[in-house]
């Protein structure tokens, strides 16, 4: 998606694309092999690593609460450099440790980085002060934290009992 | 990457307890799988294939606490070696693709491995075959470098010749498999016939075995696109392969020659390491310059790397002890070549 887009459109650019994302992973209480992502891309002149942090947490915080702690740990990614997964506290325990965060007080919800130069390069963005960041987030991983749902795998079972629980 | 914290103190002072040693190096980037007392389960990211050996683990451990790191004991080379010695002779035909191959050779007797080399295998999830064996799978633990031992009696003419294979060379691999060889592949060779996968996996009838003498033990430098290439196109992806994907140290190759065997050895190098062009930070710009930030990866010396401002001076620790401070354009910034993390594209 980011690549495409940059392809066709000059910078600056802001774009956040949903979709299906799949992957080899085994199915279990927080992990799914297909699931939905957004994906979230920045880039202009001076783009920083503070901007990415600034813009993640402020929606983080809007989404759950003000005072849900959000925390960086270096990552890595192919595609950015350097690269960050993004923790909140864990929203069911509040911190105390459950089988939800495996008893760390911390969930993943998203990765994250400042696009790689490389990226760049394949795009012809070439001008060194186009800078930006990326992120991608899993919807259901979001889902099951806001609405503590304890198992991401109801989100596929189609059980009208669970469905019904989110009207349009 | 299961590392026995024991272990890990001899290299490096640790100040805290494991649980809490697992706890920093998690939040580090060092993500933990399981961590009990004794041992903790690192996943090693793609990107740090130096930390996939106790020693890159130290250097983490030192930068992160700031304290003492010890290397391990080793022999020392010294500055330049023959390229032959009585008992072997090493002849390096692709000088591109391996630039350096150092070879030692010892007298043996093959045995079971004292017990406490034995349970450091163990804890870090690798089974204890024999003492030799056992040798060259302890180095790779312990300095990322992968090692080969030879029976030098199945040598023919006692000559180790790393070469490209022919089209269609045969080779019995240690695990019992005959592989069909390309003429991209580089193997070592005696003077009849391949006897092992460069980098990859040695070879079958040069295998070390109960009745072996005396082996030659091989510490070498193989390009990483080569080794990739070989292991991809055969399907076979090996520890060595695995540890072979960084430049794990044109010194390192050396390091492990002398690092558990006696001194009789043959060091075959060019004069000096493969340039390093593409993966040295051309440039330091004050959003880049903190503590090597543009000498990770190759081309990441564009900026946004930090948070727009200048670099605290009071900033990220220097992970090496030898990173210097350059003035640049009027902003004093770090520049280190951190080799050991260089890596190949």
């Amino acid at each position: 998606m980011q690549i495409r887009y940059m392809e066709s459109h000059k910078p600056p650019v802001r774009i956040i694309a949903p979709g299906r994302v799949y992957r080899r992973d085994n199915l279990d209480l927080t992990h799914t092999p297909m699931f939905q992502q957004v994906e979230g891309l920045v880039v202009g002149e001076g783009v920083t690593m503070g901007d990415l942090k600034g813009t993640l947490i402020g929606f983080l915080r809007e989404l759950f609460t003000p005072e849900t702690p959000v925390v960086f740990r270096p990552s890595f990614f192919p595609y950015t450099e350097p690269s960050a997964d993004v923790f909140i506290g864990c929203q069911q325990c509040k911190g105390s440790g459950c089988a939800m965060c495996k008893r760390t007080g911390f969930i993943e919800i998203l990765g994250c980085g400042m696009v790689h130069p490389a990226v760049f390069e394949a795009v012809r963005l070439r001008r060194r002060q186009i800078t930006g960041f990326a992120f991608g987030v899993g919807i259901e991983r979001l889902a099951l934290l806001m609405h503590g749902v304890e198992d991401i795998r109801l989100f596929y079972e189609n059980d009208l009992r669970f469905l019904e629980q989110f009207p349009l | 990457m299961k590392v026995l914290v024991s272990w890990l103190r001899e290299l490096v002072d640790v100040p805290v307890s494991a649980a809490q040693l697992a706890r920093d190096l998690h939040m580090a980037g060092f993500e933990v799988a399981s961590a009990d007392d004794a041992v903790i389960d690192f996943e090693i990211t793609a990107n740090r294939p130096d930390c996939l050996s106790l020693t890159g683990l130290a250097r983490e451990v030192a930068t992160r606490y700031d304290s003492a790191r010890r290397v391990p004991a080793h022999a020392d080379l010294g500055p330049v070696s023959p390229d032959s010695i009585e008992a072997l002779r090493v002849t390096i035909e692709d000088a591109v693709r391996c630039p350096r191959y150092c070879a030692a050779v010892a007298d043996v007797r093959i045995g079971p491995s004292p017990s406490w080399l034995a349970e450091r295998l163990t804890a870090a999830g690798i089974r204890s075959i024999n003492n030799i064996v056992d040798v060259t799978n302890y180095v790779l633990l312990e300095l990322g470098h992968p090692m080969h031992a030879f029976d030098l009696d199945r040598l023919a003419g006692r000559h180790l010749r790393v070469r490209l294979a022919r089209n269609g060379e045969a080779l019995k691999t240690l695990d019992g498999q005959q592989r069909k060889l390309d003429a991209e592949m580089l193997v070592i060779a005696d003077e009849a016939r391949a006897q092992a996968l460069a980098g990859v996996m040695g070879g079958a009838d040069s295998e070390v075995s109960s009745a072996t003498r005396t082996i030659a033990i091989e510490s070498a430098w193989f390009l990483p696109t080569s080794v990739r290439r070989t292991s991809k196109t055969l399907g076979l992806s090996t520890e060595a392969s695995h540890a072979l994907r960084a430049r794990c140290g044109f010194r390192g190759a050396a390091r492990g020659a002398g690092a558990r065997v006696r001194p009789a050895r043959a060091d075959r190098r060019r004069d000096r390491p493969p340039r390093l062009d593409r993966c040295q930070p051309r440039r330091a710009s004050p959003a880049s310059g903190t503590a090597g930030a543009g000498a990770g990866r190759p081309g990441a010396r564009r900026g946004g790397a930090g948070h727009g401002d200048p670099p605290d001076p009071d900033g990220p620790r220097l992970p090496h002890r030898r990173a210097r401070r350059l003035p640049l354009g009027g902003v004093r910034a770090v520049v280190a070549e951190l080799t050991w993390r260089a890596m190949w594209t």
